[in-house]
C-alpha cells in the first residue's frame, strides 16, 4: 500500500517546467477567449428567447436576467478571458474568470439544450485559475521579473507545475469514462457493441437535420448499410471511452489515447456533422503531451537561423576566421557521442548529415571500430564482429537502433526534431524498421572511400 | 515525498490533492442518474446519456413544413425558427408545441417566411408546424414520407404586409 501511494506521490507531483503550465493557460484561454468571440451573437440572442423555454442547469438557480444584465456580464467574461489567456493579475482575475465562465455557461445550457461539448473547457480553465499557471509566459512574470532582474520565470521546476497537468488529463479520461458507463448501463446494455444503436443514432441526427432544412449529410446515407462499419466504430469507441483511465499509466498511453480520442472527434464530424471544437482543436487533449517541447524546438529553430551565417564549412573546405574562432569556443558544449560503423556508406552519410544540421555541436562521433567504439559494444554485451546498430550515448545513457536514430534527428535543427514524433511507435515494430535497413545497408550504400581532408574544427569532434 | 500538515510543502500539497479529489469526484457524481427512475442532465457535470438511448424502428420529430402553391412540401431551415443552433431549435420546438404554443410559433414563423426572398423561401404560401413518426430504415432507403404526422398549426405567409 506505501509502495503504491509512493507511486502514486512521485507520480502526481512529479517536477514539471513552470511553461508546461503556462503554454496550457495560453492555449485553453486563447480558445474561450476565440469561442466566446464567435459565440457572442448565438448567447446573447439565447438569451432573449421566451422565458418559458428557461430551465436552470448547475449554479443558475434563479430565473432569466434582463439582457442587459446579461450582456454586461458577457462583455467582462469576455476581457477577463483575454487577461487569463495574457497572464494578468491571475491570482485575482483567473477565479473571478473561472467563475463569471461557470455562471455564463450554465446560464447559456438553461435555454432547453444542453451543449456537451462545452464541459471540459470549463473544467480546465477551473484547474487553471486555482493554480500557479501564471508564473511563466505571462505579463505577471514580466512584471515580476522587472521588480526583481534575473529571476527566470521559465525555467522554474516543481510539482505545483505538475499536478494541474495531472488533473486536467484525468478530467478528460473520467468524462469519458462516465459517457461509457453511461452507454453500458443504458437500455442497450453491452448490446451496443453491436454497432446497431450507433448506427440508429446518426440515422436519427441525419433526420433531425434534414427535418430541420439541413442540406442531406452524403457521408451518412452512404455508410447507413454498411453494418459491419459501425460494429467495428461502436466496439473502438466504447473501449477508448470505458478504458480511458488507463491513459493516465503511461506517458505513451497517454499520447495513444489522445491522438485516438481526437481522431474520434474527427470521425464524428465527418460521419455526424457535429462539432465539438474544444475536441476538435486538439486543445482538450494537449496536457496529455510535453508541451513546452514546442518552446525548445522553437529556441532551436531561432537559434539555427541565427547561426546559419557562421555554420561550419563543409567538408574539406577551409572556414573562415571568425567562424573558427566561434566553434572553437563552443566546441566544449558537446552532449552526445555517437559510435557508428566507420565501415559502413549509409553510417557514413548519416554522420555527414548530423555534422551539417547540428550547428549546436551537440555530438562527438566515434567509429566503433576505435578502442571507445569498442569499449560501448563491450558495455552493452553487442558483438563487436558483426555491427547491428549505432550507439548514441547521452548524459552517461546509451541508446542502440531506432531509439538512437530519433534522439539524434531531436536535438538537430528544425525541422528535423519533428521526427521524434515516431518515438510514439512501439519501439519493437520501429527497431524492426531498422534492423531491415541495417541488415542491407552494405548492399544499398557503397562503403565511405578515402577519407575528406576535415576543417580542424570539424576534426576535433571525431574521438581517436 | 509527504504531505506532512506541518510542512508549507505538505500543506499545499494537501490542498492539491483536496481540489483534484473534489474535481475528479464531481465529474463522476452524475454516475448514478444512470439507474435514476428519472434521469436528469446537467451542466457541466452530466452523464453524457447523448449516445446511450435506445433508439426504435418509428422515431418521431418535431418541424415546420412549408407548402407552395401546388402543394409541395419544403421543410424550413432552424434559422427561421427559432434562435440558438439546430439543436437549440428542435428542442425548444419540441418544448412549445407540447406547451401549446404552437398557433403563435407558426404565425412567427410565417412572417419570417415572408421577410426571406430566397428561392427556399419565395414560393412558400403557408407553413405548419408539424409532429411526424417516420421509418428510420425506410427514409434511408428513399421513402422520405412520414408514417404519420399531425399538424399542430398552420399560418399563411402574407407578403403584401412585408415592409
Amino acid at each position: 500500500m506505501n509502495t503504491l501511494w509512493r507511486r502514486f506521490h512521485d507520480f502526481w507531483f512529479e517536477s514539471a517546467p513552470a511553461t508546461r503550465l503556462a503554454l496550457l493557460r495560453i492555449c485553453v484561454g486563447a480558445f474561450i477567449t476565440w469561442f466566446l468571440w464567435d459565440n457572442r451573437g448565438t448567447y446573447l440572442r439565447v438569451a432573449g428567447l421566451d422565458p418559458q423555454l428557461f430551465a436552470p442547469v448547475g449554479v443558475v438557480f434563479h430565473g432569466p436576467v434582463t439582457l442587459e444584465l446579461f450582456r454586461w456580464l458577457f462583455d467582462t467574461t469576455f476581457v477577463l478571458a483575454i487577461l487569463f489567456t495574457l497572464g494578468l493579475w491571475h491570482r485575482v482575475t483567473a477565479p473571478i474568470f473561472a467563475c463569471l465562465l461557470l455562471w455564463l455557461m450554465c446560464y447559456r445550457q438553461s435555454w432547453s439544450m444542453i451543449y456537451h461539448s462545452d464541459n471540459m473547457a470549463l473544467m480546465h480553465i477551473i484547474v487553471l485559475a486555482v493554480s500557479r499557471s501564471a508564473d511563466a509566459l505571462s505579463l505577471d512574470a514580466v512584471l515580476r521579473g522587472r521588480r526583481t532582474p534575473g529571476a527566470a520565470s521559465e525555467e522554474r521546476v516543481g510539482w505545483e507545475y505538475n499536478w494541474p497537468v495531472r488533473l486536467m488529463s484525468a478530467l478528460v479520461v473520467t468524462a469519458y469514462f462516465v459517457t461509457a458507463v453511461a452507454k453500458l448501463a443504458g437500455p442497450m446494455g453491452l448490446e451496443w457493441m453491436t454497432g446497431h444503436n450507433l448506427r440508429a443514432q446518426m440515422a436519427v441526427d441525419a433526420m433531425r437535420k434534414e427535418l430541420l432544412g439541413a442540406t442531406p449529410n452524403a457521408v451518412s446515407h452512404a455508410l447507413y448499410d454498411m453494418v459491419l462499419v459501425f460494429s467495428v466504430l461502436a466496439k473502438a469507441s466504447l473501449c477508448l471511452e470505458f478504458f480511458a483511465p488507463l491513459a493516465l499509466l503511461h506517458r505513451r498511453a497517454g499520447w495513444f489515447w489522445a491522438i485516438n480520442a481526437f481522431m474520434m472527434h474527427w470521425g464524428i464530424l465527418f460521419v455526424m456533422h457535429i462539432t465539438f471544437h474544444y475536441q476538435l482543436t486538439g486543445v482538450m487533449f494537449l496536457a496529455f503531451f510535453p508541451v513546452e517541447q514546442v518552446l525548445v524546438l522553437w529556441r532551436r529553430l531561432a537559434r539555427a537561423l541565427d547561426i546559419q551565417g557562421r555554420m561550419p564549412a563543409p567538408i574539406g573546405h577551409p572556414m573562415p576566421q571568425a567562424a573558427v574562432e566561434h566553434t572553437a569556443s563552443r566546441v566544449a558544449n558537446h552532449h552526445a557521442i555517437l559510435y557508428y560503423d566507420g565501415e559502413c556508406g549509409l553510417c557514413d552519410r548519416f554522420v555527414q548529415f548530423v555534422l551539417k544540421h547540428d550547428p549546436a555541436e551537440h555530438f562527438q562521433f566515434a567509429t566503433l571500430q576505435s578502442p571507445a567504439g569498442r569499449q560501448q559494444l563491450a558495455r552493452l554485451d553487442l558483438p563487436d564482429t558483426d555491427l547491428k546498430t549505432m550507439v548514441m550515448v547521452e548524459g552517461d545513457e546509451p541508446y542502440t537502433r531506432s531509439t538512437a536514430a530519433l534522439r539524434i534527428c531531436r536535438q538537430l535543427a528544425a525541422p528535423w526534431p519533428l521526427l521524434y514524433a515516431f518515438m510514439i511507435v512501439p519501439r519493437p515494430l520501429r527497431d524492426g524498421v531498422y534492423s531491415f535497413i541495417a541488415a542491407r545497408r552494405k548492399l544499398w550504400f557503397r562503403p565511405p572511400g578515402e577519407c575528406p581532408v576535415m576543417a580542424p574544427e570539424l576534426r576535433r569532434r571525431f574521438l581517436s | 515525498m509527504s504531505l506532512d500538515p506541518s510542512s508549507a510543502v505538505g500543506r499545499d500539497k494537501r490542498l492539491a490533492l483536496c481540489i483534484c479529489l473534489v474535481l475528479i469526484g464531481a465529474v463522476l457524481s452524475p454516475l448514478p442518474q444512470n439507474w435514476s427512475r428519472r434521469p436528469k442532465d446537467n451542466f457541466p457535470l452530466s452523464y453524457y446519456p447523448m449516445f446511450s438511448a435506445k433508439r426504435d424502428p418509428v422515431e418521431t420529430f418535431y418541424y415546420v413544413v412549408g407548402l407552395d402553391a401546388e402543394g409541395q412540401r419544403r421543410y424550413m431551415r432552424h434559422t427561421v425558427i427559432g434562435d440558438g443552433g439546430e439543436n437549440q431549435v428542435r428542442k425548444a420546438l419540441r418544448n412549445i408545441v407540447q406547451a401549446g404554443g404552437s398557433p403563435e410559433l407558426a404565425q412567427t414563423v410565417a412572417q419570417r417566411v415572408a421577410q426571406r426572398s430566397g428561392r427556399r423561401y419565395r414560393d412558400i404560401v403557408s407553413v405548419s408546424i408539424c409532429r411526424g413518426k417516420y421509418n428510420v430504415d425506410d427514409y434511408f432507403h428513399g421513402k422520405k414520407e412520414p408514417v404519420s404526422e399531425r399538424i399542430y398549426a398552420t399560418a399563411e405567409v402574407n407578403r403584401t404586409q412585408t415592409p
